[in-house]
C-alpha cells in the first residue's frame, strides 16, 4: 500500500536536540519509576521510593539502655532520631549510636512486642 | 508504526496550559507546607544526640532556616508563576536535597512533590495563570509529554500502592489500625478500632486504588472514579495520622485528576495513532 505523501513527510521528520531530549526524559524517568518500585517490591515492607504507603506495620519496640552503674533506663527513641518512620532500620544503626552519646552505656536493650526475646547489642 | 516514531510524535503533541496551571498552584502551596512542617526535623539533624543515616556522607547539612528560607521563596514565586522556571528548578532543587539529605527525610509525599515539581517545570508550567503569563502573555498550549509522565506518575502511585498492600499485615487490618489517629484532630473513637472494620478497610482501599490506576484513563469511568478518589483521600485525612502529611499527600494527588480531564482525548488518540494526533495538534484550529 502506497504511503501518502504527508505521512512519509510525517516519518521522516528529524530529531532535533530538544525532541531528543525530550524522548531520553520521557523513557528514563518510566524506567526509573517502574525499575525502582519493582524492586521495592522485593524487599521488606513498607519500603522508600516504591509508592508503599501505609503497606505494612513494623511491630513496636521498646529500648532500654543498661549503664555501667547497673541502672538500666528506658529510651524513648523520638528523643535520638530526626523523625521516627516504619520505613527506617533503626535496629540497625540506633545501638552503636546510643552507646556513643549515651555516657556510661553498657548495652542497648531492644524488646520486639513480636518477639518474646530482647534483643542486647553490648556496647564497645 | 514503530517505537522510535511513536515516540517521535508524542514529543510533539501539545496540551492545554490550564490543568497544569492549577496542579502548579497546588503543588506550590502543598511544598510551602511541606517546608514548614520539615523545619523541625531538619533542625534536629544538627542535634549530636539524634542519629544520622545519610545516603551519601558527604552531602553537608546546611543551617535549616537558609534551607526553609529557598524553598519558602521558591514555592512561593512557583505558585504565583513568577518566574516559573527559576522557581520551579530551584524548588526542585531544594526539596531534592532535603529528600537525599538522610533517610529519616523521607515521605512519599516528598518524594512526589520532588518529582511533580520537575515535570511541571519542563512542562512550562507559568504558560497560563501566571505572573509569566501576564508579563510575557499567555500560552495556551505546552509539551504534553511532561502532562502525560504527570498522569502516569499518578497512576504508579496508585498502581504500586494497591500492589504493595497484598501483605498479610495490611490485609489483617494491623497497618491501619497502627495509623489510626489517637489525638488531635478528630481522634477516631474507640468502638471503630474493631478489627473486622480495618480488615473491610483494607480490602475497600486496595481495591480503590486498583481502580483508581485504571479508571482515571477512561473517559466513561473518569467522573466515578473521581468520586472514588476524593472518597478515598476524604477517609485517609479522617482516619489517619500524621493528618498535615496526609492532606499534603490528598491535595497533590487529586489535583493530578485535573490533568486527566484535558486532551484526554488527545492522548487517547496518541496511544492509537500518533501521527494523525501529531498531524491534528499541530494543525492550526
Amino acid at each position: 500500500m502506497a504511503k501518502s505523501p504527508d505521512l512519509t513527510a510525517d516519518v521522516t521528520r528529524r530529531w532535533s536536540p530538544k525532541s531528543v531530549a525530550a524522548a531520553v526524559v520521557i523513557i528514563s524517568y518510566v524506567a526509573i519509576q517502574l525499575i525502582v518500585a519493582t524492586v521495592g517490591l522485593m524487599g521488606p515492607r513498607p519500603g522508600r521510593f516504591g509508592w508503599q504507603m501505609f503497606s505494612s506495620v513494623n511491630s513496636s519496640s521498646r529500648w532500654a539502655i543498661e549503664l555501667t552503674d547497673g541502672q538500666v533506663r528506658k529510651i524513648d527513641v523520638a528523643r535520638y532520631t530526626a523523625r521516627p518512620r516504619w520505613d527506617v532500620p533503626y535496629q540497625k544503626a540506633l545501638p552503636a549510636h546510643l552507646c556513643r552519646v549515651i555516657p556510661g552505656a553498657l548495652e542497648v536493650q531492644v524488646n520486639r512486642d513480636s518477639e518474646s526475646k530482647v534483643m542486647r547489642y553490648p556496647c564497645p | 508504526m514503530s517505537l522510535v516514531s511513536r515516540l517521535r510524535d508524542l514529543v510533539d503533541i501539545r496540551s492545554s496550559s490550564r490543568p497544569v496551571a492549577a496542579v502548579r498552584v497546588v503543588v506550590g502551596l502543598a511544598a510551602l507546607a511541606k517546608a514548614l512542617a520539615t523545619v523541625g526535623p531538619l533542625e534536629r539533624l544538627l542535634d549530636p544526640a539524634v542519629l544520622r543515616l545519610p545516603y551519601m556522607g558527604w552531602l553537608p547539612v546546611f543551617d535549616p532556616f537558609a534551607v526553609a528560607g529557598i524553598w519558602v521563596l521558591s514555592a512561593l514565586a512557583f505558585m504565583v508563576g513568577w518566574r516559573t522556571r527559576w522557581a520551579g528548578s530551584a524548588l526542585t532543587l531544594v526539596m531534592a536535597y532535603v529528600l537525599a539529605l538522610d533517610q529519616q527525610m523521607f515521605s512519599n509525599h516528598l518524594y512526589l512533590l520532588v518529582l511533580l515539581c520537575f515535570l511541571l517545570t519542563l512542562s512550562d508550567a507559568g504558560g497560563f495563570g501566571s505572573i509569566d503569563a501576564l508579563r510575557q502573555g499567555r500560552r495556551e498550549e505546552i509539551p504534553a509529554w511532561p502532562v502525560l509522565l504527570m498522569k502516569f506518575q499518578l497512576t504508579m502511585v496508585y498502581g504500586f500502592g494497591a500492589i504493595a498492600k497484598l501483605n498479610d499485615s495490611y490485609i489483617s487490618g494491623s497497618a491501619i489500625m497502627a495509623g489510626l489517629r489517637r489525638d488531635g484532630f478528630f481522634p477516631v473513637p474507640e468502638m471503630l478500632r474493631e478489627p473486622r472494620l480495618m480488615v473491610a478497610l483494607a480490602a475497600a482501599s486496595i481495591l480503590a486504588e486498583i481502580i483508581l490506576a485504571g479508571a482515571l484513563w477512561s473517559p466513561k469511568w473518569r467522573r466515578s472514579a473521581v468520586i472514588l478518589g476524593i472518597g478515598l483521600h476524604a477517609g485517609m485525612i479522617l482516619l489517619l495520622d500524621p493528618v498535615v502529611e496526609i492532606s499534603i499527600f490528598a491535595a497533590v494527588t487529586l489535583a493530578l485528576y485535573f490533568l486527566f480531564w484535558d486532551n484526554s482525548d488527545s492522548a487517547a488518540r496518541t496511544l492509537e495513532d500518533p501521527r494523525e494526533a501529531a498531524l491534528t495538534a499541530t494543525s492550526p484550529a
